[in-house]
């Protein structure tokens, strides 16, 4: 058995800022990082747009406008939660430019502001498009200097828990499908979203919702499950997102007879209903319609989104100047999580914090306003860092049951050992098609809580063809669509009491 | 149309050599390899094994060689190759874990040795607020800084396949990202990091490593290194860690 004063399991963004906090406030403290991937593949690294922040740089913008601009925005946000993101995000991304982030610059030499959807005043400090993999790459950096422990392609299984006591996760060695569990005095969910609940998402493979999952078993209620973001951009196949601004910036939506169809200008939400509306009548283009930008000068596209060009070639292989884009309606972000204080303290529960996206302290409301997010990520991974600090001389390892080892094999031979005649593959693309419908009506949503029922019964005769203990992909998609099972539960429910 | 994929399978614990495997796969034509990949792995072979991430060439997760060259599955398109056959494999240069994937311990330890993070004395503006740099200085980092550490180009390295200690064109760029960032004044300690036995004077400029998703222009990176080692040792040096420290202040 492994034993670390703190176990953060996840590195993107909130993850790894959380962790390099602890290091901060208790130098001594034993903290170390689990994740499936290696730390700069997280899912943090696909964000484009930039984190807001009211450094004021460019406009006399103030932390009132960002916190009414969040507030109409998110509609139901936890005011005090808002509060404190705006108040403290400059601070937070002054310390990220003292880490070295490789920040987009103004004339004065102070860090960019770039005008983004819903803010009233130009608030979101990029670098570049590419501010998600430039915040990811600078924590990484830091956790290299704190010589932070990282275990890579470690796939965490679920919690360790006992009574109310959170005692530490039991893992998976994806090299060598071996099981360890490892003991915490305080235990960090950092695990991302569960985009992958939906057929064409903009998120990472990776996004499969484990850490909601694993709360799940450990008897902890989620909460904005069914709040759940979607973007008209999704660029050809992927689900990948072209920046909104484009559509403020005058780009024109066109349908098969190559004629604008709606508002562009409307709200996201709006041009989103639009574009399906368009395509479900039959006037798309093999499942899209077509974004214009022929008529926007390049030079805006290079300096405000650049990876519109990218995007263009790389997966639509059109010229933006000369041709149409193919797009269509994506999932953006999930919303629902643990419920946590403004420290991460997952209440009733000791010893259990959560950050990040996988964490829901209201902040967002019912849509996060684009920026806030990674702001969001950033600010309350530090205070829960903080509060961990504190916490840490008082708290103790704690006794590890013997289950924990056991429920975890047990788990992994149960799936080597299944029988039947259920595709994996086919098992998730059902489940992830039949999400991908945004319309909500009381009828869909009984019928997806009855879907996934029986759904999780085919994932019972699933056979794995793969018997191989090393490096198992195929037993590594089926841990990830067993969990994604139990968030589409969720949502799924949550969608029905929300209506 | 259909488009034939052909695939070395191997497993380092139990195999001396890969077998090829052929699929066929039906692509139209917005198919990325990593599309035709999680085809084949979904509807006919599920032991195939390769890693995944962003789906958008930004996380580095799958770099392999595709018909000889290196790139990532996830930002090519299956018909941007013209070719109906595709051959698709592990980055050369690193040890195979099994089929396409392949060990990064040994490329994320060189870049950890590059000091990957800001060293420098010019201290915090007093205000708490940023240090001030000009957009000019920013651009000069930002391509670099963009590196997704897909390992592409280290893999396509000649010399890295020779010696597998070169710290390769990957990690050099991750310290030449440093060196060249106005607010770092630890230019020596990366320039003796770069310029040792295993650093910069192994490269035999090649320029195999201009092999980038991201377009970074590795070997020239590597040579501007040098050229900062030789100024170094002219006692030219300190002039370059004065000029780094004015322009952070101005
Ligand atoms: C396409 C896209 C666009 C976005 N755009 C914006 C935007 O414009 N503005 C904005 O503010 N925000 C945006 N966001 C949201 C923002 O990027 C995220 O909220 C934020 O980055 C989440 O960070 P995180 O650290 O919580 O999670 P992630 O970065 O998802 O990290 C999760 C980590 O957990 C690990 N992990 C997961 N499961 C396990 C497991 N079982 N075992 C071990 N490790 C595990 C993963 O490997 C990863 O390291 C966007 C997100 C996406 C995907
Ligand atoms: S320099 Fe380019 S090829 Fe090399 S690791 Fe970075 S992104 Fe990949
Ligand atoms: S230029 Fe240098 S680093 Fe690049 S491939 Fe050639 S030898 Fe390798
Ligand atoms: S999947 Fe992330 S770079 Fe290809």
């Amino acid at each position: 058995m492994i034993q670390h004063d703190v176990i953060v399991v996840g590195s993107g963004i909130a993850g790894m800022r959380c962790a390099l906090e602890i290091k901060r406030n208790a130098p001594k403290a034993d903290v170390a990082i689990v994740t499936k991937q290696y730390p700069v593949r997280a899912a943090s690294v696909v964000e484009r747009t930039g984190i807001a922040a009211a450094l004021g740089n460019s406009s006399s913008d103030s932390v009132e406008a960002h916190i009414s601009d969040t507030l109409a925005y998110g509609k139901s946000n936890n005011a005090a939660a808002v509060k404190a993101l705006c108040e403290q995000a400059p601070a937070a991304v002054y310390e990220l430019e003292h880490m070295g982030l490789p920040f987009s610059r103004l004339k004065s030499g102070r860090i960019a502001q770039q005008v983004g959807y819903g803010h009233s005043q130009p608030r979101l400090a990029n670098a570049g498009d590419q501010t998600g993999h430039a915040i990811v790459t600078t924590l990484y950096g830091e956790v290299v200097r704190f010589g932070i422990k990282v275990y890579p392609e470690w796939f965490m299984l679920g919690l360790v828990v006992e009574g109310k006591n959170v005692r530490g996760v039991s893992v998976l060695d994806i090299r060598s499908s071996e099981i360890e569990v490892i003991n915490a005095k305080v235990t960090v969910l950092a695990t991302g979203s569960y985009g992958q609940l939906y057929a064409t998402s903009s998120d990472s493979y990776a996004s499969t919702g484990d850490g909601h999952a694993a709360a799940l078993r450990a008897g902890i209620n989620l909460i904005g499950m069914d709040l759940v973001n979607f973007h008209p951009l999704g660029v050809a196949n992927t689900g990948l997102i072209i920046n909104e601004q484009v559509l403020a910036d005058g780009a024109h939506l066109l349908n098969a007879s190559e004629k604008r169809f709606t508002n562009e200008q409307a709200s996201l939400a709006e041009v989103t209903a639009a574009v399906n509306a368009e395509i479900a009548a039959g006037r798309g283009v093999d499942g899209h319609v077509w974004l214009d930008v022929r008529h926007l000068p390049t030079s805006q596209i290079r300096e405000r989104y650049p990876h519109l060009l990218d995007y263009a070639e790389d997966f639509a292989g059109v010229n933006p100047n000369h041709d149409f884009i193919p797009v269509k309606p994506t999932q953006q972000s999930s919303l629902g999580g643990l419920p946590t204080d403004l420290n991460g303290s997952v209440a009733g529960f000791e010893g259990l914090y959560a950050v990040g996206a996988c964490a829901n302290n209201g902040v967002h409301g019912e849509q996060a306003l684009p920026g806030n997010e990674l702001a969001a990520a950033v600010v309350f991974a530090k205070l829960a860092g903080a509060a961990i600090a504190d916490k840490l001389g008082a708290a103790s390892y704690g006794n590890v049951p013997s289950y924990a080892t056991s429920n975890a094999s047990d788990e992994i031979e149960g799936l080597f050992g299944q029988k039947g005649s259920h595709k994996l593959g086919l098992v998730r693309k059902n489940l992830r098609q039949a999400f991908n419908s945004q319309a909500h009506t009381a009828a869909s949503d009984e019928q997806h809580v009855g879907l996934v029922h029986s759904l999780r019964e085919q994932f019972g005769q699933i056979a794995l063809h793969d018997k191989n203990r090393r490096f198992n992909t195929e037993l590594l998609e089926a841990l990830e669509l067993d969990r994604l099972l139990d968030v589409a539960d969720a949502v799924a429910k949550a969608s029905v009491a929300a209506l | 149309m259909k488009v034939t994929f052909r695939v070395p399978r191997f497993d380092a614990a139990t195999d001396f050599t890969a077998k090829y495997q052929v699929y066929h796969v039906e692509v139209n034509q917005f198919t990325t390899i990593l599309d035709a990949l999680n085809i084949i792995k979904d509807e006919q072979d599920s032991s195939l094994t390769f890693r995944r991430g962003s789906q958008s060439g930004i996380d580095g997760s799958c770099g392999m060689m595709i018909n000889g060259r290196n790139r990532l599955a996830s930002t090519t398109r299956v018909l941007s190759l013209n070719s109906t056959e595709i051959a698709v494999g592990p980055l050369p240069g690193f040890p195979v874990i099994r089929d396409l994937v392949v060990d990064f311990d040994s490329f994320f330890a060189k870049d950890a040795v590059m000091l990957p993070y800001l060293v420098t004395d010019i201290a915090k503006p007093a205000d708490g607020k940023e240090r001030l740099q000009s957009p000019k200085d920013a651009n000069r980092i930002a391509l670099a800084a963009s590196c997704n550490q897909c390992g592409c180009c280290t893999s396509a390295c000649p010399v890295h396949w020779s010696n597998g200690e070169y710290y390769g064109p990957s990690a050099l760029t991750r310290a030449y990202r440093f060196v060249e960032d106005s607010r770092d004044t630890a230019i020596k300690a990366r320039l003796d990091i770069v310029g040792s036995e295993t650093g910069v004077w192994r490269c035999h400029t090649v320029f195999n490593c201009s092999e980038c998703p991201k377009s970074i222009p590795n070997g020239e990176n590597i040579q501007a290194l040098k050229r900062k080692i030789m100024l170094n040792k002219i006692g030219l040096g300190r002039i370059e860690v004065k000029v780094a420290r004015t322009e952070a202040t101005v």
